[in-house]
């Protein structure tokens, strides 16, 4: 079946399905010494193919003789070769020339881009595939550009609010608008909250690495990382320390608490067991730690699904992940129904009822308020 | 980072070929006054409100920042500070929307149907879904009060009082650029 499309050659401007086409005549003599010195004199007629395509067609015949020289080919050019010919070669020549035709046209074309507002000719243009929408190159490219910057990959989409093609654009779509180098980000970002999703993934500590890494077993706390090797434990990301042995880090923890508790004698002599310098790092990093633990505790809520932590600056307790588009609660961090997300503050069983605004205008309250739920 | 400098300058156009007061600050097409009539048919009806619109760098790119001066009663619109609470102009934003689109549809279908279940205003909220003639009347009330010609004229950064009366009198910090050394 093919169709025609654009009327450049054919009849009138509609779309023609065929099934049939007319024949191809061939018109052939054969000389005395056929075929064995001469080939057979032939030539082809055809209305509807262009005189390049019979021409290529009448090559790929002399060839057959060409190759095979004592065989009697003329069985082969009406029937094998030229049944080949109609199925591959010509649909391929039909596609191509369709799709050259339908470029060209729309290079020729001019369209009013529902961004910038400017009439472009169509070369400016680009054509997304899916919704078949048409934006100027330029608009497209710092709008896609823009919300890859800011990582909001889930919404790099057809533009048109009313577009009912929700899908994501194709791989090769997005480097063709955005450049390689952005499409990468693209791609990784995506990747990257793909993994973030995933409770079983976690990064090589190794800060030369930092590869994804995704534990084999819910229960198993070794994990070897992919890209180098590298064997750590899953809870504590220290170098891997065997199943039996406590993680390092409870140990650390509790020879920073005793340091900081402790008397200059109790000081020193710690500092003499671990080390001056470990000491004092640990220390800053434990109370640096403290104090960002204590801020994000009194100021984001983590997202149920990406455990990113979401800091609200206003408006109601139902929240929305600016990463993964989960629904869930501000006050007490839980997912929320997308199709019902009220329900959970209109059900007098949970701790939320009523609480929808909660705290909406005033932050200190929000803080102090979802700490001691 | 290239915008479209043509699409400020034409949805601006835009704006005043459909009759709306617009009031550009320091001549920027970026930063401007929209004086917004609440729609008929709804208590906000005969209130004048201004709106304080700026557009980002990167508009359309980036969705334009909107709030009223004066004072509003109502449940997506935060009381003290004007914000507005409204998908379209925030998470869905399209570069395809334009200045009409709010002015025309998304701010008059916000007053004409207000989301008391994701409120800004809590209080607001509650009465919409608890006594809706007592919110009309506070609706009401507040048009009265804060949505009159003068005090939409008279609204500048610190709408925060309670009167309209004390608009003029108050001053401290927050008071208009105009007054600043």
């Amino acid at each position: 079946m093919i169709y025609f499309t654009g009327g450049r050659n054919l009849i009138g401007d509609l779309p023609l399905k065929v099934r049939h086409l007319p024949p191809v005549k061939l018109i052939f003599s054969m000389p005395s010494n056929y075929p064995i010195e001469e080939s057979l004199q032939f030539e082809l007629e055809c209305c509807w193919m262009r005189w390049d395509w019979i021409r290529r067609l009448e090559k790929r015949l002399l060839k057959i003789w060409e190759e095979e020289r004592d065989v009697v080919c003329l069985l082969q050019y009406i029937s094998i070769e030229f049944y080949n010919i109609g199925q591959t070669t010509l649909k391929t020549l039909m596609r191509t020339y369709d799709q050259q035709a339908n470029n060209q046209d729309f290079v020729n074309d001019h369209f009013t881009c529902g961004i910038c507002l400017e009439e472009k000719r169509g070369d400016k243009c680009y054509r997304l595939n899916l919704c078949q929408h048409v934006f100027c190159q330029v608009c497209l490219r710092e709008y896609f550009m823009m919300l890859i910057r800011e990582g909001f990959v889930i919404q790099v989409k057809c533009p048109d609010p009313g577009c009912k093609s929700q899908n994501k654009l194709t791989k090769e779509e997005i480097t063709e608008i955005v450049g390689n180098e952005m499409s990468q980000r693209y791609t990784e970002l995506l990747e990257k909250q793909k993994l973030e999703t995933d409770p079983l993934v976690t990064y090589c500590p190794r800060k030369v690495c930092q590869a994804p890494v995704r534990k084999e077993s819910a229960v198993e706390k070794l994990c070897v990382c992919t890209k180098c090797t590298f064997a750590f434990c899953w809870f504590c990301q220290r170098t891997w320390h065997g199943v039996g042995v406590p993680c390092a880090i409870n140990n650390l923890r509790k020879v920073v608490q005793e340091y900081m508790a402790a008397d200059e004698a109790t000081k020193s002599m710690l500092e003499l067991r671990y080390g001056t310098k470990n000491i004092e790092k640990l220390v800053r990093d434990a109370q640096e730690e403290m104090e960002t633990d204590k801020w994000m505790k009194s100021n984001t809520q983590k997202c149920p699904q990406c455990e990113t932590a979401i800091e609200k600056s206003m408006g109601c307790n139902h929240m929305l992940c600016t990463r993964c588009e989960t629904h869930f609660c501000y006050l007490c961090g839980n997912w929320i129904d997308p199709e019902e997300p009220y329900s959970h503050f209109n059900n007098p069983k949970s701790s939320c009822n009523q609480r929808l605004f909660d705290g909406a205008n005033v932050d200190e309250f929000v803080a102090d308020d979802f700490i001691f739920v | 980072m290239s915008s479209p400098r043509r699409r400020i300058e034409t949805d601006v156009m835009k704006l005043l070929m459909s009759d709306y007061e617009v009031t550009l600050v320091n001549d920027n097409m970026q930063e401007f006054y929209v004086r917004f009539h609440g729609p008929e048919d709804t208590p906000f009806a005969g209130g004048v409100w201004k709106v304080h619109v700026e557009l980002p760098d990167q508009y359309p790119y980036k969705s334009p920042s909107i709030g009223f001066m004066n004072k509003i009663f109502h449940p997506n619109i935060d009381e003290l500070s004007g914000s507005v609470c409204l998908d379209v102009i925030n998470q869905t934003w399209s570069p395809m929307f334009d200045m009409i689109n709010i002015f025309e549809v998304f701010l008059p279908q916000l007053l004409r149907y207000p989301n008391p279940t994701d409120p800004l205003n809590g209080e607001a909220a509650a009465l919409l879904m608890r006594e809706p003639q007592a919110y009309e009347n506070k609706v009401k009330e507040y048009v009265n009060r804060f949505a009159t010609k003068e005090a939409a004229d008279a609204a500048n950064e610190s709408s925060s009082e309670d009167e309209v009366s004390s608009v003029d009198s108050y001053s401290d910090e927050e008071e208009g650029p105009d007054m600043e050394l």
